[in-house]
Formats: C-alpha cells, structure tokens, sequence
C-alpha cells in the first residue's frame, strides 16, 4: 500500500505553478464565451492574467441562455395537458354558465339559453377582436365555441353547485360530473366505479389507508399490530408509519437490493408475522425509477391473508396497472403526476373482499364515509379527464419517452466518464433517470445547470444538505449521493431539451470535474482511498 | 378532383399546432398529429370516419387552447432563444 504525502492545492494556488500553456486557452475563452466588456478589459491588465485564466476557464458568468428552464423534472410534477384544461373550462369559465341544456327536459328555457348563448359568444367575440384575429379564424373559432357547447350536452346551467345537494339540478349535475369522472379513474386501473373515493392527494390517500387501516384492524381487542414497509417510500408513508410506532404499533422497515433498489421477496416473506395486518410497497419509486414486483408481493400478502396497499402515484397511466391481476387492496392515486390539476386525488379500497378503514376526519359522510367533505368536482373532471387521456395515450407516450430516455442514458454513459445510474436497469419506468456524477458536487452542478430545471439526489428535503434517503438506502455513499442529479422525461418533453440537456451536463460537469485536485489525481491512477493525507500522520 | 378530407385535416391541425403559445405544448402538438396520422395511415369505412370526427373535435380543441395560450401567455422557453 502506498502511503502518500499529498498537499491539497486550491485551484488558484495550481493556476499559479502552471500559467503557461493558460494564455492560448485565455485566447480561445474570449473568442468563443459571450464575454461581457468588463473581461475584456480586465484580461488587457499582464498582471492579472494567470489570475483570470482560471476565472474565465473556470466562469459560467454570461454563458446561460435567456427564457425560462426547461422542465426536465416531470417526477416531482407535470405540467396540465391543454386537452385536459379544456374539460375542465367550462365549470370554471362564465361561458360554461350559459351551456345549452339537455334537449329531453328544461325545453322552457331553451330560448332563454340560446339567446344568452349568443350573447356571450358575442361577448367572447369582442375580447378576442382586440387581439387582432383575422375574421376567417374568428368564424372557424365561433364554430369552435359552438361545437363544444353541443358536444358537451350533459353540462348543464351554471356548473358550480355542491355534488353533495340533492335537492335540486345544480347538486345533480355537479354530482354527474364527480361520477363520469370516478369512471373515467376506476377504468385505468380496471377497477369498479364504486371502489375508488376522491382525495386531496396522494398523501392524504397514504395516510388514510395506513391509519385508518391501523386503527381499524388494530382496534381493542382485535390484536393486529404489525406493519411492514420498505425503506425508500414517500415520506408521508414512513412519517405515517412512524406515527404509528408512537401509538404502540409495530413497523418493520425493510432493507432494499443495494443499487437496484426491489425488495427482497424472501425477506418480505420472513418478516410477516401473525400480527400482521398491512404492507405497504410504493410502486414506481419517484426517485431512481425502479418499479416493484407488485403482483408477486400482492400474491403472497393474498396467501397470507394481509392487506396489500400501493402507492401508485408515479405509476398510474404510465405503467399498465390492472387491480385484481396484481391483488391489490388500497392504492393511491395522484392527479398531478398525470398531467392532471394538483390539489386532487384518489384512494382505490377493495369491495371483494371488503377492505374496512377508519376516516382520518369527521364530517357529513361523504365519500362512503371515508371522506367527508365537498368534493372539488372541477379537479375531480380534470383528474378523470387526465385518466382518460393517459389510457388513450398510454403507448405513444411510453414509446417516446423509453426513445428520450434510452437517448439520454446513452448520451450521458457516452459522453461523461464515471457516472452511475441508480435504480434497476430493466424494471423500471424510463421516464425518471437518476445518475451519480462521482467527483462533482451536486449543488454547483445544479447552479451551473441554470437553463434546465431537474431536482438533485435530495429532492424531498432539498432546502437542507441531507443527502437523500433513497440513495443511502440504496447503499449510495454519501458524497456521491450529493453528487447525484434526478432527470424527469414526460409527454411533452422534446428531443431539442434532451439534446440540450446531454451539451450541457458534458460541459459542466467537465469544467468542474477540471477544477478538482481529487480529479486530477484519479486521472493519475492514484486510488484514493489508500492515500495518507498529512494531517492524519500527526495521529 | 375530390377534397381529402384527411389532408386538409391534417393541414388544418398542423396549423394551430404551430400557433401554440406555450413552446413544450406546441412541439407535443405538431409530433403528436404526425404519429397519429401515421398510426391510422391504412383505415377505412367506419373506423375512418370515427378517427376523422375525433380529429375534428381535436381541431376545435386546439383552436379553444390556441386562444386560451394567447390571452394567458406563458414566459418563452430557454429552447426559443438563439444563443
């Protein structure tokens, strides 16, 4: 073993031994960076050469693009689908209060409605004549408008009531659209209209199932106090989980396969024990990718006779997902990863056999008594209308997404040396791409990535310097889990943004891996984990 | 000569695609339009006037985002500017 006395240089302190070759690379600088005049001025000075060599070969001042980033982060969330906000216009917009009316009955106040129909056209047709739209397009827009009004027969007058009214048409006709829209998600997932109750999220649909799972068959006197978890999920299943363990339950967290990130199915199944009565094992995981065995974990919870809960937030209208193939008893299901509005969700509770929860809040009973509240039937259209989408779309979305992530996988593993992907190569969902920069610090590399919008290795807690806990699960250590950048490709990600996004990741993390002593002397060959730094010899 | 209804569908979709506002949602529109023509190249009878009505309502579709994109438009995209 080769024990080293080795100085650390500052990176101005290297500039200094060598300034030499630094003056043809000061050249190439000012030729090509869009250098402002105060650079040019400020290499003109002989004495300050060798400093600015550095600072301009080093400098990412000037070198970004104007405009807004490109949204390269579609795991955290996605932007709304204009087809989906077009469903959902007309409970939001004043022309939607002036819809025609279902021709079988309010025939009185056709005349009325047609007449302020027109009127508001006429309306619509003003605002949009002060934006200069030639009177062809107007025409063909007015056709527009009319289309839509007769195609959409079944909204009624002023769509703003409380689904929840039953005492009149405004209540009957919110409550239509929360229905169609339950349709539309339980259709996804090959469910039954009636197993799936509306929530604000994901999040409160996790926290329903597992506390009200737990408060339900862990009650006085019924025995079941044991949950089993892993421990990459969302941090509201491990917060609900360890809200659990202070009321007296029991949790077991399992370890994952290092750098894969599955469960071990072996080890699920020596974990389950009498008490037993949940598991819960997130689908897709939202930050490497990996997507779970979930319809051998949901054969052998059957077997045992456990409720099997998922979430299902990153998988839904991505990934096939089929309820009763996969054996599963809860799921939760968000609106906003699915190009959907934020602010809804859904929970999926088995009927055969009967899963049994305890609401988390009190209230009027809606929901099946699960969920009390009004329902947002605006959202609840747009998620539905999102769920219809996303199974329509669901192969030529997954076919450019698998082309932009093969692209971008290669291009990185191409292009930049020592870089790892986390997360299991072939089960997964392509489109979130998780890779360790080895040598590269993830904020500055994330600063100098300005012009691209993607999330570091510690995305949930990104305002603190933890590293991520799914990466450390993974077995990641912890500088090369700072090191780590997590890549979201959706529907409406384009290849320019890909091709984009490879130039930039190879330039920057070249600059900074060019910046660091411990680079350089991995270039060397120099192994550093045997070196003995000189500050350790006095110990 | 008889009109192609699919061509000029496909014109007619084309050209809103390209006045969307938004930068994502307008190369989403124009690559989507292609692939789906592409898709439904060799229909005929029943299922291709059942894919013609569901591009019309498509069309009117994009005409409503098209305005909506003018009247609330978004920041342009760091794609759209020439460096």
């Amino acid at each position: 073993m080769i024990t080293m006395h080795r100085i650390l240089l500052t990176s101005s302190q290297r500039s200094l031994r060598s300034s030499r070759p630094k003056v043809a690379a000061t050249a190439t600088a000012t030729a090509t960076a869009t250098t402002t005049p105060t650079h040019a001025a400020s290499l003109s000075t002989a004495a300050l050469v060798h400093d600015d060599n550095d600072a301009n070969r080093f400098s990412i001042r000037g070198k970004f693009r104007t405009g807004r980033a490109s949204y390269l982060d579609m795991s955290s969330t996605t932007p709304l689908d204009p087809r989906v906000l077009d469903k959902m216009m007309p409970y939001f917009t004043l022309l939607g209060c002036y819809m025609r009316a279902r021709k079988s009955s309010f025939s009185r106040d056709q005349t009325v409605i047609d007449a302020t129909l027109s009127c508001s056209i006429v309306y619509a047709l003003n605002i949009l004549s002060r934006f200069n739209i030639p009177f062809a397009a107007r025409c063909s827009l007015t056709h527009a408008f009319a289309n839509f009004h007769s195609s959409r027969s079944n909204v009624q007058i002023g769509s703003y009531g409380n689904p929840h009214s039953r005492t009149h048409s405004y209540g009957w006709e919110s409550e239509s659209t929360v229905e169609d829209a339950r349709a539309q998600v339980a259709s996804l997932i090959k469910a039954s209209p009636k197993e799936i109750i509306f929530t604000s999220g994901a999040t409160e649909s996790n926290n329903l199932s597992i506390k009200g799972a737990a408060h339900f068959y862990g009650g006085e006197g019924k025995g079941k106090k044991h949950v089993i978890t892993t421990q990459t999920e969302h941090k509201c299943v491990l917060d609900s989980c360890r809200s659990l363990e202070q009321e007296g339950y029991e949790v077991t967290y399992l370890p994952v396969q290092s750098s894969t990130g599955l469960v071990d199915m072996e080890q699920l199944e020596n974990a389950m024990r009498e008490d037993t009565f949940l598991v819960s094992i997130m689908a897709v995981n939202n930050e490497i990718g990996t997507r779970q065995p979930i319809e051998e974990i949901g054969a052998l919870c059957r077997k045992k006779k456990i409720l099997f809960h998922t979430d299902a937030a990153q998988m839904l209208g991505k990934l096939p997902i089929d309820v009763n193939a996969m054996s599963i008893d809860l799921m939760s299901l968000s609106s906003h990863k699915i190009y959907g509005p934020k602010g809804i969700g859904a929970l999926y509770i088995r009927r055969r056999p009967r899963v049994r929860l305890e609401p988390l809040f009190s209230g009027g009973g809606q929901e099946r008594g699960l969920r009390s509240g009004t329902l947002p039937h605006t959202l609840c259209a747009g998620f539905g209308a999102a769920c219809e989408l996303a199974e329509k779309e669901m192969e030529i979305d997954d076919a450019w997404i698998r082309y932009l992530s093969d692209k971008l996988c290669s291009g990185i593993e191409a292009r930049i040396p020592m870089v790892t992907r986390n997360g299991h190569p072939e089960l997964r969902y392509p489109g979130c791409v998780n890779y360790s920069f080895a040598y590269v610090e993830g904020e500055s590399l994330l600063m100098a990535l300005k012009n691209v919008a993607v999330s570091s290795g510690s995305a949930c807690t990104s305002a603190s310097l933890e590293p991520s806990y799914v990466l450390r699960a993974l077995g990641v250590d912890d500088e090369l889990a700072h090191g780590s950048l997590r890549f979201g490709i959706g529907r409406f990600t384009s290849e320019a943004e890909v091709d984009f996004l490879l130039d930039l990741l190879e330039d920057h993390v070249g600059r900074l891996r060019d910046m660091s002593p411990l680079w350089e002397m991995v270039q060397e060959g120099i192994d550093l984990k045997t070196i003995q730094w000189s500050q350790d010899a006095h110990h | 000569m008889s009109t192609n209804a699919p061509l000029s569908l496909f014109r007619s979709l084309l050209r809103q695609a390209r006045n969307m506002d938004n930068y994502n949602f307008r190369e989403y529109a124009t690559r989507r339009v292609r692939v789906g023509f592409e898709n439904n190249r060799n229909l005929a009878g029943d299922h291709l006037d059942m894919a013609l009505r569901e591009g019309r309502e498509q069309l009117d579709i994009l005409k409503r985002q098209v305005v909506l994109g003018r009247l609330y438009p978004s920041a342009p995209s760091v794609m759209e500017s020439v460096e």
